[in-house]
């Protein structure tokens, strides 16, 4: 199928609409809101074009191409009349930067504002950096409006968790309402009111936990203006990397694309897949269970009775030194499946070859995420990953040493407690619930000097005097073991049962109970209540 | 189920009974423009006073007969003598003419309109003489008002039915031939070839096809659908009936709002007879088509009208209109091929069929044949639903149906098409009303609303009254609608309270450009109009209201200033005591002074001072206007008589969204 777009022949796919066809032939056509990943709305109006034997300025994202069509993307009528509605656009929208002679200098001299209470104009705006409204407003030359516009004064929405909604700039391009239609079926928020009382909301004014949100958090994703924004990530800016990754919080493993801030910091993730749903810890938990302010950063050995934080070498030295004396079956180590294989497999090792133990205990959480254990009899030394086991029976150890990434009442007891790094911030092989091998790859740093398990342990070896653990990177284990030609989960038939289903997610990572670390869960699930989290782990 | 054969004998039979009826019969007109003006009462008082007399007589309620500014209407039979009408009976009156005319031998003149059919009864000319009537084809409102809607003998002996027989007989493909010949465009807006909009839609190989009835009559002053529905249901049932075969369509919706009860439950009715008759269902009258209706109600948005919002509502969605490609007619309701008539256009079918393509083409123009009814409202002494050939002139309906201006004052213009129509100019007047014509003009035919303005109103102060309105029902999808209309209402607000510049009139020009291509539907590419034809036909207006300063017609009140002339005033102190704001200073006897600083132009001054006197006067920009203005007359500045019609419509439509 052949047509002609600005002089250009180009070939048309079937079903391709005249907006898509161009766009694949490099030839831009303005647009808000229109999105790859949703059908056609002809809303916005910005993509209007000329069509030879057609009424009018049909909005070519919703004009199917058709054979020997003839069209014209940017006459000057065309980029008057689209100056003319983006400008109508702007008058609904804390517009004064945009229109601003001076916004130029701004950007340049001025440091963004942060943490503004509210978003004035981009200057104060989280979202400026990826803005669309910002790139066509400079694109269609705007220096003006016709009439005053209108601030309509709507108080901010910030009574759900992880989702901050400054209806101000809303623009009702409709990719909210549209995507949670794709991706879930049903309409928790929909277009409100008319004439210029139209706004994006719920049904009868609930909030959007009552109104049964999932917090996929893909609203967000496609609002092209400040509008709608992830609580936690919206003041670090623009991210400056983009991994994607395998998110391990449960046995899903959705790919997820994980943003980080120049400081190798983990703000933000997000699903990779547009046409299905991830689930609220996919979306929100990551960054703010990676940045929790109790993660432990530095190694502590025993003093007496309190853990002082040491350096590597001298944490290494003095659990090495503490174990040589349980070589045998008297120690035993317990970690669980959210482990990566080069992780279980130095673990293992470590203990088969090293301690020589048969104890080596491998928990499989349970559908909420939980992992608990008890430890064989005659058991007196234990390395622990996590908080998996009952404080009565660590009592009774004589020797605890414990790598986790969180402080917990169990490390508290520990002769030695080691930072681990872990989900974005290691990369490795993981399996997922189908015995897929996925792969995770490194997006962060971890906080402070903490490292991955596998590294921790083969340098506990190496100080014991062991050889065989000279591994450089969780590649050159995997190697070892095998593991190769993981893939991420790209392409999903359908949504994860844990973003539809709330009752199905886990509650529960490495021991440590998610709500404990992420703000927005503890009250998400105070609004679902099958969620109630049993009082376990650390 | 009776046969067909049947009804229509026993139907004949029933409707003989009627006409040679040897007991009075008092048809009144109970549609709702006729309870709107009181017939409720009449018919409560007319039953009472029977009861009380023993009388042997019988009421029927009809339909509208059309002449709004003449109801409550009442048709009556006496034995022996032609049919009367009667109008503007109230209660009193009608007791009076059961008193005097059908129990006595007055003719009571005095409220007779003339005798229905063509003997002259009474001393009086027949009805159809009347100069309302007069120069109407009444084809698809012919059985308004004279049958009852809810019996549907009434309707089959008028021939009702035996379009949409032939059109068994003739099969789907010769209905559309039929209705090419017949020229019939549609008569919801836009005029497009109703046969042509069928063909597309036959076209298409789909397993199921819909066919829905557009009665989400939403245009303020417009009530033509309501009326036939509620006076001729079966009229665009059977329409419907005739559609659905030509097109294969086995399923049909009536998409009704919810502000017509009435309408909504004479359709309920003429369902249930339909279907007792066997003229819905499987297999209707053994000819293997099949057909089933449903009435669904409009949650009262305008937009609504639209087709695709309108189909979206059906489908439960939020009525918002889709970009068009895909028409309807190749996917519409459900995904599956819709055609969607307007109620007029469907009720012509039954017409075309009986009458055949010729007759129906005989009246009309070149381009638009046939009749088109049109709601006449505003400034003329007759108001009402009128049936004219099209290509009749505006001249012709507006001082010859209409009667002229109604209170003496110069015609100024006339809105036709609702708030996507616009204004003609006076001048203009004798422009043929046909599709063509009046798109020419800058106006649309729309679904029929003609509102007749006269100097009293402000050309500015319609403008902004329209925008509003569309402003409030856009449905907020597209920024050049919901923002757009915003931006213009704001520019005419200013320009009514003198706050606007020059360079306000070109933003506005601007505007409606952008508006009127920029937007997704029809409610805002044509949501324009009243501004752009008022600036047409009266841009001396806005340059008077933003240069001068003057509203011409004294409407805008920010621009007027109400004075007492000192030389006429004796100082009565009426004013004083009725002035709200406290802005009379006077005492008795002694020329009073209206402070202008306190004062807030209500008018109440104006309305009480005494004829006699005629004291207070107006003043905007460099025009004065004294005028003796009663209070039962309205007050000045307030709204028109038109624009307060349109504003309690607009306020209904308001609580019942």
């Amino acid at each position: 199928m052949q047509l002609n777009i600005d002089n250009q022949t180009v070939t048309a796919r079937s079903g391709e609409s005249v907006l898509q066809c161009a766009s694949r032939h490099g030839i831009a056509i303005p647009r808000l809101c229109s999105h790859s990943s949703l059908p056609a709305f002809g809303a916005c109006r910005l993509c209007i074009v000329e069509i030879d034997g057609m009424r009018g300025t049909p909005a070519s994202c919703a004009t199917p191409a058709v054979e020997g069509m003839v069209v014209r993307t940017n006459t000057e009528a065309l980029r008057d009349l689209r100056r003319g509605i983006l400008q109508l656009i702007l008058l609904e929208h804390p517009s004064a930067c945009l229109v601003c002679d001076k916004h130029d200098l701004c950007d340049e001299f001025r440091p963004a504002a942060a943490k503004a209470g509210r978003t004035t104009g981009c200057h104060t705006c989280n979202n400026k950096a990826v803005c669309d409204v910002r790139v066509l407003a400079d694109e269609l030359e705007l220096t003006d409006l016709p009439v005053p516009p209108v601030y309509r004064n709507l108080p901010l929405e910030r009574s759900d968790p992880f989702i901050d909604r400054d209806l101000n700039l809303c623009i009702l391009c409709g990719r909210c309402v549209r995507i949670c239609k794709a991706q879930h079926g049903r309409g928790t928020i929909d277009f409100v009111g008319r004439g210029s009382q139209t706004r994006i909301g719920e049904a009868f004014g609930r909030s959007l936990s009552e109104a049964g949100c999932r917090f996929c958090g893909s609203c967000i994703d496609v609002c092209p203006t400040g509008s709608l924004a992830d609580r936690y990530a919206k003041w670090y800016g623009a991210p400056s990397r983009f991994t994607a990754t395998t998110c391990t919080l449960c046995d899903a493993a959705c790919a997820v694309t994980v943003h980080t801030t120049a400081h190798e910091r983990a703000v933000a993730a997000r699903g990779v897949d547009p046409r299905v749903p991830i689930c609220v810890l996919g979306r929100f938990a990551i960054p703010e269970f990676l940045n929790g302010t109790r993660r432990l950063k530095t190694p502590q050995i025993r003093v007496g009775s309190r853990l002082r934080d040491v350096p590597w070498q001298q944490a290494l030295a003095r659990a090495a030194e503490h174990l040589r004396p349980f070589v045998g079956d008297g120690f035993a180590l317990v970690c669980d499946t959210t482990n990566t294989l080069e992780d279980r497999y130095v673990l293992y090792k470590f203990t088969r070859d090293v301690m020589r133990s048969p104890h080596y205990i491998e928990l499989q959480p349970d559908a909420r995420g939980v992992s608990r254990a008890g430890l064989p009899d005659g058991v007196r030394a234990a390395l622990l990953t996590g908080p998996f086991v009952d404080h009565e029976r660590l009592q009774q150890l004589d020797l605890l040493i414990v790598q986790d990434c969180y402080a917990t009442a169990t490390s508290e007891l520990a002769t030695v407690s080691l930072p681990v790094a872990v989900l974005s911030e290691v990369a490795g092989t993981w399996v997922d619930g189908d015995g897929r091998m996925r792969p995770l790859r490194k997006a962060c740093r971890g906080p402070g000097t903490a490292k991955p398990d596998w590294e921790i342990i083969s340098e506990l070896a190496r100080t014991m005097g062991e050889t065989g653990f000279e591994y450089e990177s969780a590649a050159t284990i995997a190697r070892d073991i095998g593991a190769v030609g993981a893939r991420l989960r790209i392409r999903q038939t359908e949504a994860p049962i844990a973003a539809t289903d709330p009752s199905r997610r886990r509650t529960h990572f490495r021991g440590h109970c998610l709500d404990d670390h992420v703000g927005g869960l503890s009250e998400l699930n105070g609004v679902e209540p099958a969620l109630a989290t049993a009082a376990v782990g650390g | 189920m009776t046969s067909l054969a049947d009804a229509y004998a026993s139907a004949r039979e029933h409707w003989q009974a009627l006409e040679t009826s040897p007991v009075p019969i008092f048809f009144v007109g109970a549609a709702t423009c006729g309870r709107a003006a009181g017939s409720g009462d009449t018919l409560d008082r007319l039953r009472a006073e029977i009861k009380a007399r023993q009388l042997q007589a019988q009421v029927i309620e009809t339909g509208c007969l059309g002449p709004c500014s003449l109801e409550p209407l009442m048709v009556v039979h006496k034995p022996g003598t032609p049919r009367v009408c009667f109008g503007n009976v109230g209660p009193a009156e009608a007791v009076q003419i059961l008193q005097r005319h059908v129990l006595g031998d007055d003719p009571c003149a005095e409220w007779t309109l003339g005798s229905i059919g063509s003997a002259s009864g009474n001393g009086t000319g027949t009805f159809s003489d009347h100069p309302m009537m007069r120069g109407q084809v009444r084809r698809v409102l012919a059985n308004c008002g004279l049958i009852d809607p809810e019996n549907v003998d009434h309707y089959l002996a008028r021939d009702g039915y035996r379009g949409f027989l032939r059109a068994l007989e003739i099969g789907g493909d010769q209905v559309v031939d039929l209705v090419r010949r017949a020229g019939l465009r549609g008569r919801g807006g836009a005029g497009f070839p109703t046969w042509r909009k069928w063909d597309t839609c036959r076209q298409t190989g789909a397993d199921q096809r819909y066919l829905i009835c557009n009665a989400d009559e939403g245009d303020p002053g417009a009530f033509m659908n309501r009326s036939l529905i509620e006076s001729d249901p079966h009229a665009v049932l059977e329409g419907m009936l005739i559609a659905s075969l030509a097109l294969g369509a086995s399923k049909g919706y009536v998409y009704c709002r919810a502000e017509y009860p009435l309408a909504i439950a004479r359709l309920k009715g003429a369902i249930a007879q339909m279907r007792a008759l066997g003229l819905l269902g499987d297999n209707i009258q053994g000819s293997g088509f099949s057909f089933d209706l449903e009435i669904k109600k409009g949650a009262g948005a305008f937009v609504c009208g639209e087709e695709t919002a309108l189909i979206a509502s059906i489908e439960g969605r939020r009525g918002m209109p889709q970009p068009r490609p895909p028409f309807p007619a190749v996917s519409g309701l459900w995904g599956k091929p819709t055609i969607i008539q307007n109620v007029e256009t469907l009720a012509n079918l039954p017409l075309i069929l009986r009458n055949g393509p010729e007759w129906y083409a005989a009246v009309g123009t070149e381009g638009s044949k046939g009749t088109r009814s049109f709601a006449l409202a505003g400034k003329v002494k007759r108001t009402g639903l009128i049936e004219v050939p099209l290509g009749t002139t505006l001249r012709q309906i507006v001082e010859e149906i209409g009667g002229g201006s109604s209170d003496g004052k110069p015609i100024k213009a006339v809105q036709t098409g609702g708030p996507s129509g616009g204004c003609i100019g006076a001048e203009q007047l004798d422009l043929p009303v046909d599709y063509e014509s009046l798109a020419q003009a800058g106006s649309i035919m729309g679904s029929g609303g003609m509102i007749v303005i006269d100097e009293d109103t402000c050309a500015v102060d319609l403008a902004k009254y329209f925008i509003s309105f569309t402003q409030n029902e856009s449905c907020g999808k597209c920024p050049p609608c919901r923002v757009g209309t915003r931006a213009m209402l704001y520019l005419l607000e200013r320009i009514v309270e003198g706050k606007a510049g020059i360079e306000d009139l070109r933003r506005l020009d601007a505007l409606a450009v952008t508006v009127a291509r920029g937007s997704l539907c029809g409610l805002g590419q044509t949501a324009p109009n009243p501004v752009l034809t008022t600036m047409r036909y009266f841009r001396d207006e806005y340059h008077a209201h933003v240069e001068q300063k003057q509203c011409a017609a004294f409407v805008c009140r920010p621009l007027v200033q109400h004075r007492i002339d000192a030389e006429r005033c004796p100082g009565c102190t009426a004013c004083v005591k009725v002035c709200p704001a406290e802005a009379i200073i006077g005492v008795r006897g002694e020329p009073h002074v209206i402070a202008t600083e306190r004062c807030s132009q209500c008018g109440s001054c104006l309305s009480v001072c005494p004829p006699a006197y005629a004291a207070v006067y107006r003043v905007s920009g460099e025009l004065t206007r004294y005028e003796e203005i009663h209070a039962k007359k309205g007050k000045p500045g307030a709204p028109t008589e038109a624009s307060a019609q349109l504003e309690a419509q607009s306020e209904e439509l308001d609580q019942c969204s």
